[in-house]
């Protein structure tokens, strides 16, 4: 009987009505909320000033330093940090009356969130959820100069006391119960929307290996969840708690083809056809740019695709979270490597002339200007049928190191080193050709090849990577290649981790908060190193190693390091 | 008018019912925590767990007077330090691990011979993309730095990032910029591994690896070879002020015997 009550409470859980930040749209206080979101998140007033204020009671600080997103976050859900608590100051929360009610974020937020933290913690966490809503800017004009809540109470003193006009509460109020953070596109009652993107010229059993797991994986969550629903009172590890965050996955696969410019038009027709909440799981072949501005623009978290060139402007708000920047970090490695041994004497290097072998070459020059203040000597590949012409003239410079940026070339690059006189020269390549190179470099030629190599020593051991490989197989999943599986399945079980944890808190840069926040805590498969992110940052793995190849049976990467993890 | 009154009235409900809370603390819970206080009220001066914790006793001197340093007329704090719940604070002595780390300009530092020495050191663990310690750490420092210098010409301040992957010296370097560091403020950052042991051997591992969930400890010692407060908590620039004032005056009354 208890348990039949709880399921009824379940059920009236789910159907309480969805109160989100667009219901306040209307009540803007006659408040710029342009000014206001340049308020909270550049700590700018209306004079385009920072402002000031105090925290800890007595420390002055400015808007450069500490302003509304540093703690408040972008999404405005708040954050935990230190053993210090955070609210949400979203809409739904801040104008919204609080009242003892269990379906209350904060009432739930130990139970799924486990964090170990103190007493004085989840007296925070509790703190203050009966008070009125905040309605006028007034109210929030009182929060912010003199720390006080709806109710009177004392805000942390961590939290600033801010000299702030009249003008600015109202700006800020308006921002504030605008809908400025895209809430919940892509979700409805039951279900989640996800998209994977596939972009470029992807070989298409790769294509057809990430959607076949992306796919899978969502219909093992799906049937999890539908079990779980269907068993009144079920309870363990709190999950009936959250039965109002269940939703199945629903998944689409976005094919971009033909020219990159044309991706985001591309991509819009998929959204308009059916938003999704966030993209896992994608694969990318050439400049990853015109999807990550999609991603932004559309306030759409975008989780760790797999990509050689990610955009790397504008990236503390980008919505796409990187393993790593790719090709440019190798380049950049790389240079560190050769002026570390001082060996930046004698160097050329030789690009083709697509945007891998291009972005490449360009990182890599660069980076050497830097550190050495000259420039490379760079021969450029004009098409595929040059390839032996050009690396036969750049060697018969006779370089010590030749620098070979193969870009998508590489398989007729390696026939090239296959039938060229290498002499005395070290040929460096990419980690995008190290598959050719395997598969076809003649023996005499392997002594003379590096490769830059921006995963794990392979000498590393990562337990996790047994066990998906336990989950693949038994589902016998096509596998071409076991870099790419791993890091689809790294995206679908981190995306799995911030859902499970949004609650039903639908903002896209709440998932990307929380990705931040709990990255490679728990989950460290390969190939990278355990992969570490913090406010703002979006590459979970920030060095590269040097490598070459090793014949050893019991190394079956086949590559052996000769670096120390470099992090440019 | 409706939305209003019961706003009002939750509000007064609000207070009445927390003023009946505190008239039922009974009063022998009250006394009690007097009693556990030494005259470092609201201090945790528990012993630490580090084998290698000392026994520290504070003078108990009430009130300030003046001294002169370095032609400089300065208010010296003078008494007990007063009761804070708002941190925690425990004596320690730790072994400097021997690492080779690099400052905000790039230079290396080794810890050993930095922290060897003369003169106090306040150290801090941070790292630049934290949003909500961090900042108030480091914002203490900045503010408090003036102070500590006019007290004592030889301190230093040290912050060491705990997220030395992405802390290279040249985002310690924007860091330092944004807080205004002067000259005896480092910053430091090495490989993972290093910084681990540092972690460790200042006993400030935290939870998960995850750095997010590191506790905002502020150390300080006044001599080589002194043991070490750790400070647990975010301080006001009083507070930090007056601990370190506190560490100085102790320096300078041993030193003067």
């Amino acid at each position: 009987m208890a348990r039949f009550f709880l399921f009824l409470g379940v059920l009236t859980l789910l159907s309480a009505p969805v109160v989100t930040d667009s219901t306040y749209a209307a009540e803007n206080d006659n408040g710029d909320p342009e000014l206001g979101a340049r308020l909270y998140f550049q700590g700018l007033d209306s004079n385009g000033e920072p402002i000031k204020g105090l925290t800890r009671t007595d420390i002055p600080i400015d808007g450069s330093q500490l302003t509304c997103i540093s703690c408040h976050r972008p999404s405005g859900m708040g954050s935990s940090e230190g053993g210090t608590y955070v609210p949400p100051i979203t809409a739904s929360y801040l104008f919204r009356e609080r009242i003892s009610d269990r379906r209350l974020r904060n009432q739930r937020f130990k139970e799924v969130y486990k964090e170990r933290q103190g007493g004085e913690f989840y007296d925070d966490v509790r703190r203050g959820r009966l008070r009125p809503a905040y309605e006028t800017p007034h109210d929030i004009a009182q929060a912010l100069r003199d720390g006080l809540d709806t109710a009177g109470r004392t805000l942390n003193p961590v939290m600033p006391r801010y000299e702030i006009s009249d003008e600015d509460a109202a700006n800020l109020t308006a921002f504030l119960k605008s809908n400025y953070a895209n809430y919940d596109r892509g979700v409805e009652e039951n279900k989640i929307h996800m998209a994977t993107i596939i972009a470029g010229d992807v070989p298409q059993e790769n294509a057809d290996a990430v959607s076949d797991l992306v796919e899978t994986y969502a219909d093992w969550i799906n049937k999890a969840i539908n079990v779980n629903l269907a068993r009144p009172g079920f309870s363990t590890y709190y999950r009936s708690e959250f039965a109002d965050s269940y939703r199945t996955w629903e998944t689409a696969i976005w094919r971009l083809t033909g020219d990159p410019d044309t991706w985001g038009e591309q991509l819009a027709r998929y959204y308009e056809e059916q938003p999704a909440f966030f993209v896992v799981g994608s694969i990318v072949e050439g400049d990853y740019s015109p999807i990550a501005d999609f991603c932004d623009e559309k306030k759409m978290p975008c989780l760790l695709p797999v990509t050689n060139l990610p955009r790397l402007t504008d990236m503390e708000n980008s919505f796409t979270l990187y393993f790593s920047r790719g090709l440019t970090l190798e380049a950049e490695a790389l240079a560190i490597y050769l002026s570390e041994a001082d060996m930046t004497d004698d160097i050329i290097q030789v690009h083709t002339s697509d945007v891998e072998g291009t972005k490449s070459a360009q990182a890599f020059s660069t980076h050497m200007a830097k550190l050495t203040k000259e420039p490379v000597n760079t021969f450029l590949v004009n098409k595929t049928d040059d390839l032996d012409e050009t690396l036969a003239k750049a060697l018969s410079e006779k370089p010590k190191s030749l620098i070979f940026w193969t870009g998508k070339e590489s398989e007729k690059a390696v026939a090239a080193l296959n039938n060229a006189d290498l002499g005395e020269t070290i040929i460096y390549m990419p980690s995008t050709g190290l598959k050719d190179i395997q598969a076809s470099l003649s023996d005499d030629k392997q002594g003379a090849i590096r490769v830059t190599y921006p995963y794990d020593d392979p000498k590393n051991y990562h337990p996790e990577s047994f066990r998906i490989r336990a989950w693949i197989g038994s589902r016998k999943l096509n596998v071409p290649d076991w870099n790419i599986i791993l890091q689809t399945f790294y995206s679908l079980k981190i995306s799995e981790f911030a859902l499970s944890h949004l609650w039903v808190d639908y903002y896209g840069a709440y998932m990307i908060e929380l990705t931040e926040h709990d990255i490679g805590v728990g989950f460290d498969p390969g190939p990278y190193p355990r992969l570490q992110l913090g406010p703002g940052q979006r590459f979970g793995s920030k060095g590269a190693l040097i490598a070459q190849l090793a014949d050893d049976p019991s190394n079956p990467s086949g590559i052996e390091s000769i670096s120390r993890w470099i992090i440019p | 008018m409706q939305m209003l009154l019961q706003s009002v009235m939750v509000r007064t409900f609000c207070r009445s019912a927390l003023m009946a809370l505190a008239l039922l603390l009974p009063a022998s819970l009250s006394a009690q925590t007097n009693d556990s206080h030494d005259e470092h009220q609201g201090h945790d001066m528990s012993r630490h767990m580090n084998p290698n914790s000392t026994a520290s006793s504070h003078d108990s001197h009430a009130g300030h007077h003046n001294m002169t340093h370095n032609g400089k007329k300065v208010e010296m704090f003078d008494g007990e330090l007063k009761a804070n719940t708002n941190y925690k604070r425990t004596t320690s002595a730790y072994n400097v691990p021997n690492v080779t780390l690099r400052d905000q300009n790039g230079a290396v530092v080794e810890l050993v011979d930095y922290l060897a020495e003369p003169g106090p050191v306040a150290m801090q663990f941070i790292f630049t993309s934290c949003a909500t310690v961090c900042p108030v750490l480091s914002a203490g420092f900045a503010q408090s730095v003036t102070e500590m210098t006019t007290l004592d010409g030889d301190v230093r301040l040290l912050s060491i990032s705990i997220d030395p992957e992405h802390d290279t010296p040249d985002r310690l370097n924007q860091y330092a910029k944004r807080y205004g560091a002067p000259d005896n403020w480092t910053f430091l950052t090495g490989t993972r591994n290093d910084i681990r042991t540092v972690i460790m051997a200042f006993d400030a591992l935290f939870e998960s690896d995850n750095k997010v969930y590191h506790r905002p400890y502020t150390y300080m010692r006044g001599e080589p070879g002194d043991d070490w407060v750790r400070i647990d908590g975010l301080m006001s620039k009083a507070s930090l002020l007056e601990e370190y004032t506190y560490l100085v005056r102790r320096k300078s009354a041993s030193s003067a015997h």
